[in-house]
């Protein structure tokens, strides 16, 4: 799919996600009030993903380059698993920063809120 | 969900473990609970209105949970040492009463919901109910192995910090799901936390969002469906997990008090000396264990076997809570990385 289309997406998700958090959550009570705010959460996830799609590949795919190659295992992921379990990757400094580049990137979908500013910075986030 | 014969069958098991006259006036489903259906019960018993929680299992539950009846044994051998419990009722057995196992316990007065209990703290004694915290706890954990009531829970494990870690690797395993950097992180508390000093019976989700508080009192501890043998450290990390402070991470003991006033309570209480080291390595354990569970919670949805958007969402909590624990396990922390001393699980 292309970047323009994404674009169009996430934008169209934007439009949801305000209408259901300012014009039906905040006139609605109870179970309806919390299942609103549920979906305005997770339009909200869905339209970062969009919009930091190209971040999010990139930052898994360097967690994957670190595997080793060739591997037993089909998905380099599971090789690099295998290898931290083993303590062979112990307090490794390179791995450590990829984990924190897809992690940072990971929660700007999920809970944006909590990152810090130097966390943003170091995965190239806009603040 | 109950069919419409459930009431009448219910109304006479109550009579029959009551050994009174029973008259159920409601019965309404609790909302929370993604590992068992809570129901509230409100009842005339020879002639007094009482009030009641129903526990059955959900359609789908994870890995870790007790039976009904296991859990309800353990909340009867939390009240006979002394904790703050819902009085245990009765537990039954027979499917054909509502479909499947269930346990009643007294229903008890206040508030849960963990966001709420630390939001609503602001004109109650903040210190004092994080005394008794400490102090229901040191409680929990004068239960030690062996109890016959408990023998469901087996044999205590030789190493309780290698038997944690090998089975959240398991639980990922059967996920099917490769997760660095939560293995990193698993890794670093392989090699960190120190050996068990003592066991005793852990709660093993004692934290804020389970215990009961009305008007800044401490009215039950609940949900012990994770219970287990293992060291008394891991369960004050997990109270201490800034994961479960909620709106005030200021607030190291479970978002209500400070850390040291916890300390201070508890060793009063117990007569047992905090290992603050080990304590803040199980807090990232904690962060491990509840993103496991939050990607087996997110897999009910997934797998189609329970659709929720609210269990979708809470397996997303799993990206945070992998962050929570890297930024603990930055490489400058690995002290124990090349000098052979580590644990090695």
């Amino acid at each position: 799919m292309s970047m323009a289309r994404d674009k169009e997406l996430a934008d169209l998700l934007a439009a949801v996600e305000v209408l259901l958090r300012d014009k039906v959550a905040s006139t609605s009570a109870g179970e309806a009030r919390f299942a609103t705010l549920m979906a305005t959460s997770a339009i909200g996830m869905a339209k970062r993903a969009l919009t930091l799609a190209p971040l999010l590949s990139s930052a898994s795919a360097a967690v994957a380059a670190l595997a080793p190659q060739p591997s037993p295992f089909p998905d380099p992921t599971q090789a690099l698993t295998h290898l931290i379990r083993e303590g062979l990757m112990d307090g490794d400094d390179a791995l450590f920063q990829c984990l924190m580049v897809d992690a940072i990137t990971r929660t700007a979908v999920t809970r944006p809120g909590i990152l810090t500013k130097a966390e943003k910075h170091r995965a190239r986030l806009e603040d | 969900m109950m069919d419409a014969q459930a009431l009448p069958r219910l109304s006479d098991w109550l009579e029959m473990v009551l050994a009174h006259p029973v008259r159920i006036t409601s019965m309404v489903p609790l909302k929370g609970g993604g590992i068992q259906e809570n129901w509230s019960i409100e009842a005339e018993v020879n002639g007094a209105l009482r009030a009641f929680v129903l526990r059955k299992d959900a359609q789908a539950t994870i890995e870790a949970s007790h039976a009904r009846g296991d859990e309800f044994a353990l909340i009867q051998a939390a009240h006979r040492a002394g904790v703050t419990v819902p009085d245990p009722i009765g537990f039954c057995a027979d499917p054909a009463v509502l479909g499947g196992p269930f346990a009643v316990v007294a229903k008890v007065s206040g508030i849960g919901l963990g966001p709420k209990v630390v939001k609503d703290l602001a004109d109650v004694d903040r210190a004092a109910l994080t005394r008794r915290l400490a102090q229901e706890l040191a409680a929990i954990h004068t239960i030690t192995p062996p109890q016959k009531s408990l023998a469901f829970l087996g044999a205590p494990p030789k190493d309780f910090t290698i038997a944690e870690i090998t089975l959240l690797r398991g639980w990922l395993d059967r996920l099917g799901l490769a997760r660095p950097g939560l293995e990193w992180a698993l890794r670093w508390c392989a090699l960190h936390i120190p050996k068990a000093r003592t066991i005793t019976l852990i709660h093993r989700d004692f934290r804020t969002g389970n215990y009961m508080v009305d008007k800044g009192k401490l009215t039950a501890i609940l949900d012990w469906e994770f219970a287990c043998w293992g060291d008394p450290m891991f369960d004050i990390g997990w109270f201490m997990a800034e994961c479960w402070r909620f709106s005030r991470p200021d607030l190291e003991a479970g978002g209500i008090g400070e850390r040291a006033v916890f300390y201070a309570a508890y060793e009063a209480a117990s007569g047992r000396a905090i290992d603050d080291a080990a304590v803040r390595a199980y807090e990232v354990l904690a962060h491990c264990r509840w993103a496991i569970i939050a990607l087996q919670q997110g897999e009910r949805h997934n797998s189609g076997r329970e659709p929720s958007l609210e269990l979708a969402l809470t397996g997303k909590i799993a990206e945070e809570l992998e962050l929570q624990a890297l930024r603990l396990t930055q490489p400058s922390r690995w002290r124990l990385r090349h000098d052979g001393t580590g644990l090695g699980a």
